[in-house]
């Protein structure tokens, strides 16, 4: 009887370690599409992890600025992102980003990203009695993702050469979480070049992967753009459980660009001013 | 002398967008040398004696407004990043000038302007240190800066 009661004792211990699984919702390129994100909302909701590939706080073809980076951030904040990595979008709110930086309530990360106050190179996070390392690269081309006329002191290191070094200094940990914000092939090449990751989830291209691109055991995962879709990924001992890709309703209307009436407008403003 | 004044005021007003926008420090060295320093939203700059001397700045993200005072020199720019594009307009009583910087390579620039002045630009980026040619009225100047 003692011996079964043990052994009952044993398994019970024991099965969280065997049997755990760990559900990571995701999404990538937001662009602060305010009026998609309350569809995101059911999905994150049941989430253990909730994390972002970048390019959230600026969107090009509407011009937006800091009022509305603020805005995604707060709802950010209350859906419960536990870290995000920057995207060159990000990079492209100049130097109001610093300004935004120490607002945000969860890390922002930049694991190859010098000289930027503000940028973690890591995060750990636990659930479900797992140490999860969460690491965050931009991709190579500095005149891309943190282009020189904005930020004539930033520097961006090499993703693989940032991440092994990462690697050697971050506190020890079950699971490794990469966060990257590059192409694809550029994703593919630090996936094989850092074997440990458990799940590289990737943002920039606005890829709807509707099935896991496979680095040998990487899989690399990528939700679309401006809140159309939501990724859950299923992690378990064994590494990727399940994988599902939700496309959501397209709401980002097009009719909201303001970028080339503001543009007409300067070269009109130019000529007059030159014909005067 | 009076031209390397001109030279470099008009590089300061029209032509220094990563300082303008990106809000920096900067030692600059060419014909006629200069210092900029941001303190907080007002910047102040030592050189030339055409510069300007304060430089008041207002920012609301990637659309950027800036002042240079005291009068005469009046001048008003607002400028945006249009991804890693820098675009200004910037304004004076007598003229209006459309400035621009786009990367060319993570080490080369190519940067200009059109409308009320016009000249255009290279800049090549070492560690540290950036190294410039600059074409206007067909003459050609060579600066070296650095940002801080």
């Amino acid at each position: 009887m003692v011996r079964l009661l043990f052994l009952a004792a044993f398994l019970f211990s024991a099965l969280p370690v065997w049997a755990w699984e760990l559900v990571v919702a995701f999404t990538n390129d937001l662009h602060v599409a305010m009026e998609s994100l309350p569809a995101l909302e059911p999905y994150l909701r049941g989430a253990d992890l909730i994390l972002d590939a970048g390019d959230t706080w600026e969107d090009l073809y509407r011009l937006t600025d800091i009022s509305r980076a603020e805005e995604i951030t707060r709802w950010m904040e209350e859906a419960g992102y536990d870290a995000k990595v920057l995207g060159n979008h990000d990079a492209y709110l100049g130097p109001a980003l610093l300004e935004l930086l120490p607002r945000v309530g969860f890390p922002v990360l930049g694991t190859n990203v010098r000289g930027i106050p503000g940028i973690a190179p890591w995060t750990v996070v636990e659930r479900k009695g797992l140490r999860i390392l969460i690491l965050g690269f931009l991709g190579p081309k500095r005149d891309v993702y943190f282009p020189y006329p904005l930020w004539p002191k930033a520097e961006l290191l090499d993703p693989v050469a940032a991440a092994w070094e990462a690697l050697e200094k971050a506190p020890e940990h079950d699971l490794l979480i990469i966060l990257a914000h590059m192409g694809l092939k550029d994703a593919v090449s630090l996936a094989w070049r850092v074997p440990e990751c458990d799940l590289l989830i990737l943002g920039h291209d606005h890829l709807f992967l509707e099935e896991p691109v496979w680095a040998g055991r990487v899989p690399i995962v990528e939700a679309g753009h401006r809140a159309q879709a939501v990724g859950i990924a299923t992690l378990g001992p064994e590494g990727l459980v399940d994988y599902e890709l939700v496309r959501l309703e397209k709401k980002h209307t097009r009719g909201k660009s303001v970028l080339l009436p503001v543009v007409a407008l300067a070269l009109l403003f130019l000529l007059f001013s030159a014909g005067k | 002398m009076a031209e390397a004044l001109t030279l470099v005021a008009t590089l300061f007003a029209f032509g220094e967008l990563p300082a303008a926008m990106g809000w920096s420090g900067e030692v600059l060295l060419g014909p006629a040398p200069y210092v900029f320093v941001p303190i907080g939203p007002v910047g102040v700059s030592f050189g030339g004696e055409t510069m300007p001397v304060f430089r008041i700045r207002v920012s609301s993200g990637p659309t950027i407004a800036w002042f240079d005072l005291p009068p005469p020199v009046l001048r008003l720019g607002v400028g945006r990043a249009l991804g890693p594009i820098l675009l200004a307009l910037i304004w004076e009583p007598a003229r209006a000038v459309l400035s621009w910087e786009i990367p060319l390579s993570p080490r080369f620039s190519a940067f200009g302007a059109l409308g009320g002045e016009a000249f255009l630009g290279v800049r090549y980026r070492l560690p540290g240190i950036w190294l410039g040619g600059m074409i206007r009225g067909g003459e050609l100047s060579l600066w070296s800066g650095f940002y801080f």
